[in-house]
C-alpha cells in the first residue's frame, strides 16, 4: 500500500507537462495574450520572465491547445547546433526527413518559405532563446521576415541584463508578455488547485493562510521553487507518517516540518 | 531516513539558536531600556545640581544686596499662608530647582540657652565673693580701680561712705536660693513667658519658641513663632521655627509654602537649605 504523501509529493515534481497546468488568473490572462496575438500580423512574440515562472510552461499549453487547429511547432530543448536548426526548421515546414548525409541551406529555406506567402502561416514556439548564438537569431529574423514563419520565443530574464534591448530584437517584436512570481494569493490557488486535481482534497483544505505566507517568504513565490519546497515536505510528511504517525496531524501543517524543509533546502540557516 | 533524523537535529539546533536570539534581543532591549532610564535620571540629578548650584551662586551675589538695604520687610506668616496658591508653590519649587540635591549644609537646630539657674548662682555668688574688697583695702578705705563699667555693691558702698552691710548681701543670697529650687525648664519658660507679658518684645516669644521646638511641643512652637513673626516678620529665625514645627506636626506641605515664600523674598541659603531637608525628611 503506497503512502498517501508519496503520491502528494509526485505531483510536485517538476515538469511541463500540460496535465499539471494550473488555471490561474494571471497565468490565464497571459495565455490570452498569447494566443491572440497569434491572429496579428506579428513576426516575432517575447515571452520573458526569471525562470519558474511558468513560461516554458504556458508555451506547452499553447501548442497542446492549438496543435490541432494551426501549422505550429514546439521546440521545447533549445538547438544549439546551427545545421540541426535548420534541418528541424525545414523537416517540420515540409513534413520530409532529410538524411544524415545531408544539410539545409539557409538561403534555400529562406526561398521556400517565401513561395509559400499567402498560402501557409506557421507558427514556431522555441523556448530558453537565450542560449542560441546570435548569428542563429539572425536567421530567425530573416526567416521572420518572410511573413510565413512567426515565432514565438522564450527567454529567460536577468538582472543585469536586458535582453529586450538587444539589437535584433528591437525592431521586430511585436508584443512582449512578460511573466512574473505569484503572489501569496495565487500561490495559494496554485497549491490547492493542483491538489484537487489530483484528488488530495483534505489535504490541500488543511493548507492554512500563515503556512503560505511561511512558503512565499522562502520561495517568493516562484514555482519551480515552490514545487520543490512541496515535495521536500511531504517527503518528509511521508517519512513521519510511516514511521512516528503520531506526529502527523490532519488538521493542520506542521510547522516543524515547514521548518525542516526549509532547513532542508537552505533557505534557512540550522 | 537518516536524513530526516539527522535533518531533525538540525531543526532542533535551529529552534534553540531561535531561542537564545529572541532572549538575546529582548536582553538587549531591556538592558538598552534600563540604560537609557538610568542615563535619564542621571542627566536629570545633574541638571538639578547645576541648577542648585547656580541658584546659590545666584543667592550668593544677590546676599549684599539686601545689606545694602537696610530695610526690608517680609511679608509676615499669616499673609502668606493667605496669598499662596498651593499651585503656585509647586511651581515655584519646581522652578528654583531645589529639590533632589543638598547644598551645603547649614545648621538650623534650635539652640535653646537652657540655662542652669543654680550654677548661675554659684557663679554669681563666686564672683561676688571674689570680687569683695580685701580686709586690707576695705582698712586702707581705697577702691582699685576696676576695668569694668559696673561696681559691686560693697565697692559702692565704699565708694559712697556707707558700710556695706553684709545682710544685705546674705539676703539677696537667700532670695536667688529661692528661685534656685525652682531651676526647671518649666520654670524657664515660665520666666520667659513673664518677661513677655511685660514687655512684648518678639525676641521672647522667639525664646520660648525655641524652648517648646526643644520639648518637643511643636503646637506651642508654632503658636509662638507665629507671634514672634507678628512682631517682627523680619525675625528670620521665627520663619524657621515656624516652618520646623509645620513639618514635625505633619503639615509638610505648609511648611515647604512657607519657606518658599519667604526664600522668594529674601534668597536666604538658609531657608532653601530648610525646604530641602523637609522634603527629604532629614529634619
Amino acid at each position: 500500500m503506497t503512502n498517501r504523501f508519496e503520491n502528494l509529493k509526485n505531483i510536485f515534481i517538476d515538469s511541463v507537462d500540460k496535465d499539471n497546468f494550473v488555471e490561474l488568473e494571471s497565468a490565464t490572462y497571459n495565455y490570452k495574450i498569447l494566443e491572440e496575438s497569434l491572429n496579428k500580423p506579428l513576426k516575432m512574440v517575447l515571452l520573458f520572465g526569471k525562470p519558474g515562472t511558468g513560461k516554458s510552461m504556458l508555451l506547452n499549453k499553447l501548442y497542446h491547445n492549438l496543435k490541432e487547429s494551426r501549422d505550429i511547432f514546439f521546440f521545447d530543448a533549445p538547438i544549439l547546433s546551427e545545421k540541426e536548426f535548420l534541418r528541424r526548421v525545414y523537416e517540420s515546414i515540409s513534413a520530409k526527413d532529410i538524411p544524415h548525409n545531408m544539410r539545409v541551406n539557409f538561403d534555400g529555406l529562406l526561398r521556400y518559405c517565401q513561395k509559400l506567402k499567402g498560402e501557409r502561416e506557421i507558427v514556431f514556439l522555441l523556448d530558453e532563446c537565450q542560449l542560441y548564438s546570435e548569428t542563429l537569431m539572425e536567421k530567425i529574423r530573416l526567416l521572420s521576415d518572410t511573413r510565413v514563419v512567426k515565432f514565438i520565443i522564450t527567454l529567460h530574464k536577468t538582472d543585469d541584463e536586458d535582453i529586450i534591448a538587444k539589437q535584433h530584437f528591437k525592431t521586430r517584436i511585436w508584443e512582449v508578455v512578460e511573466l512574473s512570481n505569484a503572489t501569496e494569493n495565487d500561490l495559494h490557488i496554485y497549491i490547492q488547485k493542483k491538489m484537487i486535481q489530483k484528488g488530495f482534497v483534505e489535504i490541500a483544505h488543511m493548507l492554512q493562510k500563515k503556512d503560505i505566507k511561511f512558503i512565499h517568504k522562502h520561495t517568493h513565490g516562484n514555482f519551480r521553487e515552490t514545487n520543490k519546497f512541496l515535495y521536500t515536505l511531504f517527503d518528509i510528511y511521508e517519512y513521519y507518517d510511516e514511521n512516528i504517525p503520531h506526529k502527523v496531524s490532519n488538521k493542520k501543517f506542521s510547522k516543524k516540518f515547514l521548518e525542516m524543509t526549509a532547513l532542508k533546502l537552505g533557505y534557512i540557516n540550522g | 531516513m537518516d536524513n530526516i533524523r539527522e535533518l531533525e537535529k538540525r531543526w532542533y539546533y535551529y529552534k534553540v539558536k531561535k531561542i537564545l536570539l529572541f532572549l538575546n534581543s529582548f536582553g538587549f532591549v531591556v538592558m538598552l531600556g534600563l540604560g537609557s532610564y538610568y542615563a535619564f535620571i542621571k542627566v536629570h540629578l545633574i541638571e538639578n545640581i547645576f541648577n542648585t548650584e547656580t541658584l546659590l551662586v545666584k543667592s550668593e551675589i544677590e546676599t549684599p544686596k539686601l545689606t545694602v538695604e537696610p530695610v526690608l520687610v517680609a511679608k509676615p506668616i499669616e499673609n502668606v499662608i493667605k496669598s499662596i496658591e498651593p499651585r503656585e508653590i509647586v511651581m515655584a519649587s519646581k522652578n528654583e530647582g531645589i529639590e533632589g540635591s543638598v547644598p551645603h549644609e547649614v545648621s538650623l537646630e534650635p539652640i535653646i540657652p537652657i540655662i542652669d539657674m543654680e550654677k548661675e548662682e554659684r557663679k554669681s555668688t563666686h564672683t561676688t565673693k571674689y570680687r569683695a574688697p580685701s580686709r586690707q583695702t576695705a582698712q586702707s578705705g581705697l577702691v582699685r580701680a576696676k576695668p569694668s563699667a559696673y561696681l559691686t555693691a560693697s565697692e559702692l558702698a565704699t565708694i559712697n561712705g556707707k558700710s556695706y552691710s553684709s545682710s544685705s548681701h546674705s539676703r539677696d543670697t537667700r532670695s536667688i536660693k529661692k528661685i534656685n529650687l525652682n531651676g526647671t525648664s518649666d520654670n524657664y519658660i515660665e520666666t520667659i513667658k513673664k518677661k513677655f507679658a511685660s514687655n512684648k518684645q518678639p525676641r521672647e516669644a522667639l525664646l520660648l519658641a525655641k524652648a517648646f521646638y526643644a520639648e518637643k511641643n511643636y503646637n506651642k512652637s508654632e503658636e509662638w513663632a507665629l507671634k514672634a513673626n507678628k512682631l517682627d516678620s523680619n525675625l528670620e529665625e521665627s520663619w524657621y521655627l515656624f516652618a520646623k514645627s509645620k513639618a514635625k506636626l505633619g503639615q509638610k506641605a505648609d511648611a515647604i509654602k512657607i519657606l518658599t515664600s519667604y526664600y522668594k523674598q529674601r534668597h536666604l541659603p538658609k531657608a532653601k537649605a530648610l525646604i530641602i531637608k523637609i522634603k527629604s525628611e532629614r529634619l
